[in-house]
């Protein structure tokens, strides 16, 4: 028996070289199929034994080490004289054997082999059941079953045709904001008209402009006096879920309505300008009327412009009261603060529009499982992660700042944030206690708040993190902090109360020919009552300065710094903004200009251009 | 003399591990093929296996430490693969014995024929 010859190729792989270049030694016995081939074993034993060992499967060295116990085996019984076929038979179907075999064989494998092949196996565990969860949570649709958006409009669809005054704002809105008259105006629209006072860049090209437009102005205050707005909220039909979300953008009274107002706080300068102490009441009274219409759908954002607008009117007429008071008799004066009197701040906040746009926010981001509950959906997950960057424009907010929910990678983010993100039961749950905890303490004056913290700053103080990096970060772009809201009214009422006491303080001069020595002697007569230092309960500070009355509440940090507001070298800012004060009064933490700022009065009388701290010697 | 039929495979799985210790307790070391002799001639092919069960079996007892493998050429130039007991395999082979004795000492007692070894 002699082994046949063997090819170049067969040879080289059996040289030492060949084992090294394959990292197993330098042994020169690595190639199986040539030894089996090499063995001089008759064909058919050499077919059965490469079949054999070829599925195995095992790694070469194992399988050499096979084919080498095996040549031994096949040759000695060759050698002993039992034939081919018996030796065939007697080692058994190729198949079973190799699967034998290979079982065997993988149990000799180390620990080190099996430790590694049980975390692949976890891996590939995880991995298909992160896959299958992808699937089950990318499938899930959230079904819109209320009609929040009805809910919201109930008011507003029972107001007749007829008795609605959003068609005439849009009609003298649309003369007066688009009609450029040829481009003439392009600079003015741009700006100027909104808010120019006399003596301020391009005065004289609003007033021109405004003179143009008389008729618009009286279609303007007509549309004021309607009872109601009649603004109905809609959304296009086939809107995106997207579109959906951006609740907001379905009311178009807002903006209208806030240009509007401007406008008309530009017509009382111009008044003024032309001594017309009836025009500037005209368009104070407006303004008011605008700020109550557009409370109509009592969502949060539309509170927000109300008391802006409201605001507008009292500082404006505040002025042109403090610098020209000979444009109003008595009986003018009167009827401002019966006006004033039935436009109370307050009435302007109703929270349960907002309650529902959240509600259909959650409708439309969740699926629905029947009960009550349901998790976030693919679609709607997708769609808040890309209103994120809309809601914190150029901001890193929240964990989801940076995903998107687009490829396979988008695909694969879904069951981690659809994990991590609160289930729909969970979000309602938190979001109402908040909710009901902030209303709760709503009417309770800043002077009894006990500085407690918000909910909002509870919930984050227990998470230990942001809400819009915690599970609940649907929430940071539609849970609005109602004390905020509290803080921003209490201001508007403080203006109201200095504008009626600026109207007792030049009653009471036109009888007297001075101011008063204290605030005394203007209840009754010129005042039903005084109103208090809503930082402390107390009386309010009082004292002449320069021959002029000025009243002051003690402010932020509870001392009396001589009726001068916080210096912050913002002219245009001569209040401090108190809507983000989260405990008060103990500290004032707010945003904006006048974050942080602790120091100084908060003058309600005169309400424009007060002294500042660090402004006078 | 009347045939007796090949053991069933059940019973092979825990008699084969302990014969081919046997073996190699009495003649120090083995190859696969002398092996498959020595367990027809001396079992009277009682305990014949095909090779397809002893290979498997002796990676097995390997794996788990009974026997120890050592390629080495033979006289005849011959590269084999020698199987012997290591000393936890000598240990398991003593007390496989005699649990099978117990085994067949209770088969016995229940009168199943030829129970007794």
């Amino acid at each position: 028996m002699s082994s046949r010859e063997l090819t170049k190729k067969e040879l080289l792989k059996t040289t030492p070289l060949f084992d090294l270049i394959r990292g197993r030694g330098l042994t020169g016995s690595m190639a199986w199929r040539v030894q089996i081939k090499a063995s001089g074993l008759p064909k058919e034993i050499q077919a059965c034994l490469l079949a054999v060992v070829k599925r195995t499967r095992l790694w070469r060295v194992e399988k050499t080490g096979i084919a080498v116990e095996l040549i031994a085996h096949f040759q000695d019984g060759v050698e002993a004289g039992v034939s081919c076929e018996k030796l065939i038979s007697d080692f058994g179907e190729g198949r079973a054997v190799a699967k034998m075999i290979r079982r065997a064989k993988i149990r000799q494998r180390g620990i080190v082999y099996h430790g590694f092949r049980n975390l692949i196996l976890l891996f590939c565990i995880l991995v298909f059941t992160y896959i299958g969860l992808a699937y089950y949570y990318a499938s899930g649709e959230p079904r819109v079953k209320i009609d929040y958006f009805a809910k919201i409009n109930a008011i507003t669809a029972g107001v007749p045709e007829d008795e609605r005054a959003w068609p005439i704002y849009q009609e003298a809105m649309v003369a007066i904001a688009t009609d450029n008259l040829n481009g003439d105006f392009k600079d003015i629209l741009e700006g100027p008209l909104y808010g120019a006072k006399p003596g301020r860049v391009k005065w004289d090209r609003v007033v021109e402009y405004l003179k143009l437009h008389d008729i618009d102005l009286n279609r303007l205050r007509e549309a004021t006096e309607y009872e109601k707005l009649g603004c109905m909220m809609y959304q296009k039909k086939g809107a995106s879920l997207k579109e959906h979300l951006m609740i907001n953008s379905f009311t178009p009274a807002l903006g209208v309505l806030r240009s509007a107002g401007e406008v008309l706080a530009t017509d009382m300068y111009l008044a003024w300008d032309e001594k017309d102490g009836d025009r500037v009441i005209e368009n104070f009274k407006a303004i008011l009327n605008i700020s109550r219409h557009l409370s109509e759908h009592s969502l949060m954002v539309n509170s927000d412009f109300c008391l802006y607008i409201k605001d507008l009117g009292v500082k404006h007429f505040s002025t042109v009261l403090y610098d020209a008071p000979e444009l109003f008799t008595n009986k003018m004066l009167v009827k401002v603060a019966h006006i004033l009197a039935e436009h109370r701040s307050r009435q302007l906040f109703d929270f349960s529009g907002e309650r529902r746009s959240v509600y259909d926010m959650i409708q439309r981001v969740y699926t629905d499982d029947g009960v009550g509950d349901g998790h976030l959906s693919y679609r709607g997950g997708g769609s808040l992660i890309d209103i994120n960057d809309v809601y914190h424009r150029g901001t890193k907010s929240s964990f989801v700042h940076d995903l998107k929910y687009e490829g396979v990678l988008g695909f694969l983010l879904i069951p981690a944030v659809t994990e991590y993100t609160a289930s729909r039961k969970e979000l309602n749950r938190v979001y109402d206690n908040a909710v009901d905890k902030m209303l709760k303490r709503f009417d309770v004056r800043l002077c009894d708040d006990s500085g407690e913290l918000n909910p909002w700053d509870e919930l984050e103080k227990e998470l230990g993190t942001s809400i819009a990096d915690s599970p609940y970060w649907p929430l940071s772009m539609f849970a609005i902090d109602i004390n905020g809201m509290r803080h921003k009214i209490e201001r508007s009422e403080a203006f109201s109360e200095g504008l009626l006491l600026g109207i007792g303080f030049e009653l009471y001069h036109r009888d007297n020919r001075t101011y008063p020595e204290s605030l005394k002697p203007l209840v009754y007569r010129y005042l039903p009552q005084l109103p208090v230092d809503r930082m402390t309960g107390g009386v309010l500070k009082y004292k002449l300065l320069a021959g002029k009355p000025i009243v002051y509440s003690v402010g932020g940090d509870g001392d009396d710094d001589g009726g001068v507001t916080p210096y912050d070298g913002c002219p245009s800012c001569p209040y401090p903004d108190i809507s983000g004060v989260s405990s008060w009064p103990k500290t004032v933490v707010g945003s904006g200009n006048f974050a942080e700022v602790v120091n100084g009065d908060w003058v309600i009388w005169p309400l424009s251009n007060p002294p500042k701290l660090g402004s006078i010697p | 003399m009347k045939s007796i039929p090949k053991i069933e495979r059940e019973l092979m799985r825990g008699a084969g591990p302990i014969a081919v210790m046997q073996l190699l307790s009495s003649r120090g070391e083995m190859y696969g093929y002398e092996l498959v002799e020595a367990l027809e001639k001396k079992t009277e092919n009682l305990l014949a296996m095909g090779q397809s069960t002893l290979y498997p079996m002796l990676y097995n007892l390997e794996a788990k430490g009974f026997v120890e493998s050592e390629q080495k050429v033979s006289k005849s130039g011959r590269k084999r693969k020698y199987y012997r007991l290591t000393k936890k395999g000598k240990n398991r082979l003593v007390n496989d014995t005699a649990q099978w004795a117990i085994v067949s000492r209770a088969l016995s007692l229940l009168g199943v024929e030829g129970g007794a070894v």
